[in-house]
């Protein structure tokens, strides 16, 4: 009968044995460690803190029970976990940003300011709606989500005409299989969703696309992506596909102004060993990356995104001689340098609807 | 710390138990009375980290508190003789504790109603209230007033006194524990092994009704209401306070099982603090059920002390209005809570002088349906803190921004097995006969239940702390 005391006190006296990890694998962080007896800590309650976040961090089989414990929720008909909704066909979707109409006024302003300033010739615009928008037929029963299709009309509608709009969202939607446009486990667009709106990109670049051929390969079958991290559902696995224009290889190198390294590929794919395998693409996120190509034919590029565009600056190296990628969100010299050290032929923003909702640092970039 | 954290399930609790119980190998049979005085000091100074915990820095005020109210007690018991003596003892007692009372809970409320009314811009920065306060100024009151009318002796022990006034258990939620009924269990308490046992198992029951139950009633309620009551249709509205009255009876009844359960397993027996209240047939009988152990000290230390019901109707009106208004701005220092209490006034007069006749023939069932839609209604008052919201709220109760929205479909969608579930624990089904409670099969089943509860709550709080880093999100 004291079987639940005994059980109490088993899971205490395991929870002192079993040895401390100091980092979560599944959480990507570091794990509270014991901490130091200091009585300046314990009079404004830090230390208490710290205590608690200490046993229940190094809790006995954390993993295991976070896994069961949502197993449970679901079980029990709940579909939202830690800012991720959990839909059907077991598909996770990122809770989408909300609208602020302010700071998307400001951000298309700052856009337009550009456009006018930055004295490139072509500029291009694209934002990718995200899943829940485009596979709203998997959310969870009776949620009802603002439309990213207004929201994208109203963005592109107060941009400046000499910007061309990409209607990636009509794009997605005429897809057979929407299904794989997006991951399962992941926020991002899959490479075929990017394959099929680089295709209209192209045509409003005036480039013959159809003439290259494209080869697609599976490169993971077990990628579990941010929303499974979030969530901490690793349900169904992804495949990790990348497309890529056949033939390009050795004809360019790409350089990383932040690792300062030359490599004559755009996958690192030492990512796939690691605990997010969608860093492939170029590594991961970075201020500026260039590639610079043996087709010297002056079109010359730039890319001012999030991480929507790094599964999609692949297939455009065949065309450019030259593709400069900046991320506002890491990036803190000066954009105007970089046009003026270049001479860009070509302008394109990519985001998608999220991300562009919840940013404030493209703005900074710009003014 | 709050009974449903990891470090007080794991650590605190086994701790406890450990050194509580661990001399008794030494003093077997009756010498284990001997051990008394040291249980009570473990008692006490467990109870005391239990309180700094949280907040260190009102661990001095507590003390201060014990101090000078065990002193006063003493003081009183010298004038036995002298009531005039012993009454100014008494005022001077309960100047000081209503005092403390007052400037931490009432002062900053007072002071901007006090600057609205004169038109001052009010400066005043109330001091943060201290956890508890309202419960153990509660509990000394109950002491201090019952030694001066030599109701109970006074405790002579000090220890025994702060462990009355700390013990962990009741400490932060009740139950109101009048002196009286735990004088003797401080000196003299005999903890077997089924008391242990059923008071784990009711500590157990009250964990999993404030982790599963009312945490998902409470995070249901906050998803209903997240865009206000402005635009919340019936459906949303009825079903929002559904849930709030879910959270609200499951955190409390929780608190106070888990508060009862512990006391079991050192020995104590507490009064119980509610009996089903969303099953009760009226008003009455709902204030019968729910948070007992408050309606009983007003009655004893405020309603019978003004005359009670032994006197003229309209005396008998004025006693039960100041005792609600009390009641009222007991749960909290704001108008909705002061309405609260009149709302429950107004409809305990109604039943007990005028709808007496009329309620006993209506059948029991629909007695029972009114009575839970009049404590909804009461829910309302109490959830809107912000007065002006209180009309929007019953606005959409009655359908004024329509019959369903998908919003709320969704949030019920999602919770519904919860709902569901919420409503059964509520209703009196799962109690179990006395005779049957200690019969084997029964003992065995309540074990393996105890244990899967136990588990399954651990499993709710652990995972509560999941909480990955997402650098590559951005």
């Amino acid at each position: 009968m004291f079987f639940v005391l005994l059980s109490l006190i088993a899971v205490s006296v395991f929870g002192f044995i079993f040895p401390d990890s100091e980092i979560s694998e599944k959480e990507n962080r570091a794990l509270q460690q014991l901490p130091i007896v200091n009585f300046e800590k314990i009079k404004n309650g830090s230390y208490m803190e710290e205590i608690e976040a200490y046993l229940s961090d190094q809790f006995i089989f954390r993993d295991e029970i976070v896994a069961v414990n949502n197993f449970i929720d679901r079980f029990l008909g709940r579909t939202e976990f830690n800012g991720v909704y959990s839909g059907k066909n077991n598909r996770l979707f990122e809770i989408p940003s909300v609208y602020d109409g302010e700071r998307v006024g400001k951000a298309v302003s700052a856009i337009n300011y550009f456009s006018q300033s930055c004295g490139v010739a072509h500029q291009n615009i694209i934002l990718v709606p995200n899943s829940t928008e485009i596979l709203s037929a998997e959310l969870p029963a009776y949620l009802e989500l603002a439309s990213q299709k207004q929201q994208i009309e109203t963005i592109y509608s107060a941009l400046s005409s000499e910007i061309f709009k990409v209607d990636a969202i009509t794009t997605l939607e005429n897809c057979a299989d929407k299904s794989g446009l997006y991951f399962k486990t992941d926020h991002h667009w899959t490479s075929s969703a990017a394959y099929e709106v680089f295709l209209v990109y192209a045509q409003m670049l005036g480039i013959n696309a159809s003439e290259l051929n494209f080869t697609a390969s599976v490169v993971s079958d077990s990628f579990y992506g941010t929303l499974s991290a979030s969530s901490g559902i690793y349900e169904e696995a992804d495949n990790l596909e990348v497309i890529i224009p056949e033939n390009i290889a050795g004809t360019f190198f790409v350089q990383n102004y932040d690792t300062l390294t030359k490599t004559s590929s755009v996958f690192d794919l030492s990512k796939l060993q690691s605990s997010n395998q969608y860093d492939l693409f170029f590594g991961g996120n970075f201020s500026k990356i260039q590639i610079s190509t043996k087709n010297l034919n002056g079109k010359k590029l730039l890319v001012i995104k999030d991480s929507y565009a790094n599964n999609f600056v692949p297939f455009l190296i065949p065309f450019f001689e030259k593709i400069v990628i900046v991320d506002p969100r890491y990036f803190s010299d000066n954009i105007y340098d970089v046009l003026s050290d270049n001479g860009f032929s070509h302008l394109l923003f990519l985001y998608n609807v999220n991300t562009f909702l919840e940013d404030t640092v493209l703005v900074d970039m710009i003014y | 710390m709050v009974f449903s954290s990891v470090v007080f399930l794991t650590v605190f609790l086994p701790v406890a138990v450990l050194i509580y119980f661990l001399p008794q190998i030494f003093f077997p049979g009756e010498k284990r009375k001997k051990l008394i005085p040291y249980k009570n000091a473990v008692l006490c100074v467990l109870s005391l980290i239990f309180y700094a915990w949280g907040e260190p820095r009102n661990i001095a005020l507590m003390l201060l508190s014990i101090v000078f109210n065990y002193t006063i007690a003493l003081h009183m018991k010298k004038y036995e003789y002298d009531k005039e003596h012993r009454r100014y003892l008494l005022i001077f007692a309960l100047v000081f504790n209503l005092g403390l009372l007052f400037f931490y809970k009432y002062s900053g409320f007072a002071a901007e109603n006090i600057a609205q009314l004169l038109g001052f811009t009010n400066n005043y920065t109330a001091p943060l209230l201290p956890i508890g306060i309202s419960f153990y100024t509660f509990q000394i009151l109950s002491y201090v007033i019952d030694v001066y009318r030599q109701r109970c002796g006074v405790q002579k022990n000090i220890l025994s006194f702060a462990l009355y006034i700390t013990f962990f258990p009741q400490l932060i939620a009740g139950p109101i524990v009048q002196y009286v009924d735990i004088e003797t269990q401080l000196n003299e308490r005999t903890e077997a092994f089924d008391r242990v046992f059923n008071g784990l198992s009711r500590f157990v029951v009250g964990l999993t009704k404030k982790v599963i139950l009312a945490n998902s009633a409470g995070e249901a309620y906050e998803a209903l209401t997240i865009n206000g009551f402005s635009e919340i249709s019936a459906f949303g509205a009825w079903t929002a306070i559904l849930f709030f009255a879910f959270q609200i009876y499951f955190d409390f009844s929780g608190y106070s099982d888990m508060a009862i359960g512990l006391g079991g397993i050192f020995g104590f027996c507490f009064p119980e603090n509610f009996r089903h209240p969303y099953c009760a047939d009226s008003i009455t009988d709902f204030w019968r059920r729910w948070h007992i152990t408050l309606s009983l000290w007003f009655r004893d230390y405020v309603y019978i002390p003004l005359g009670g019901n032994r006197c003229s109707v309209i005396r008998n009106i004025f006693n039960l209005s100041v005792v609600w208004c009390l009641t009222g701005l007991w749960h909290g220092a704001s108008w909705n809570f002061l309405l609260w209490g009149i709302y429950y006034l107004i409809l305990l007069i109604a039943e007990k002088y005028i709808l007496k006749d009329i309620i006993a023939k209506i059948p029991q069932i629909f007695r029972k349906i009114v009575t839970f839609i009049l404590v909804l209604f009461g829910w309302v008052l109490f959830a809107c803190e912000d007065i002006s919201v209180i009309s929007e709220f019953f606005n959409a109760l009655f359908g004024a921004n329509g019959i369903s929205d998908n919003h709320s479909s969704y949030v019920v969608s999602s919770e519904l097995v919860m709902l569901i579930l919420m409503c059964v624990c509520s209703t009196e089904i799962f109690i179990l006969k006395e005779e049957n409670k200690n019969k084997l099969p029964i003992l065995v089943f309540r074990a393996m239940t105890v244990t899967f509860l136990l588990v399954l709550s651990i499993l709710c709080l652990v995972s509560d702390t999941y909480n990955p880093f997402l650098y590559f999100r951005f």
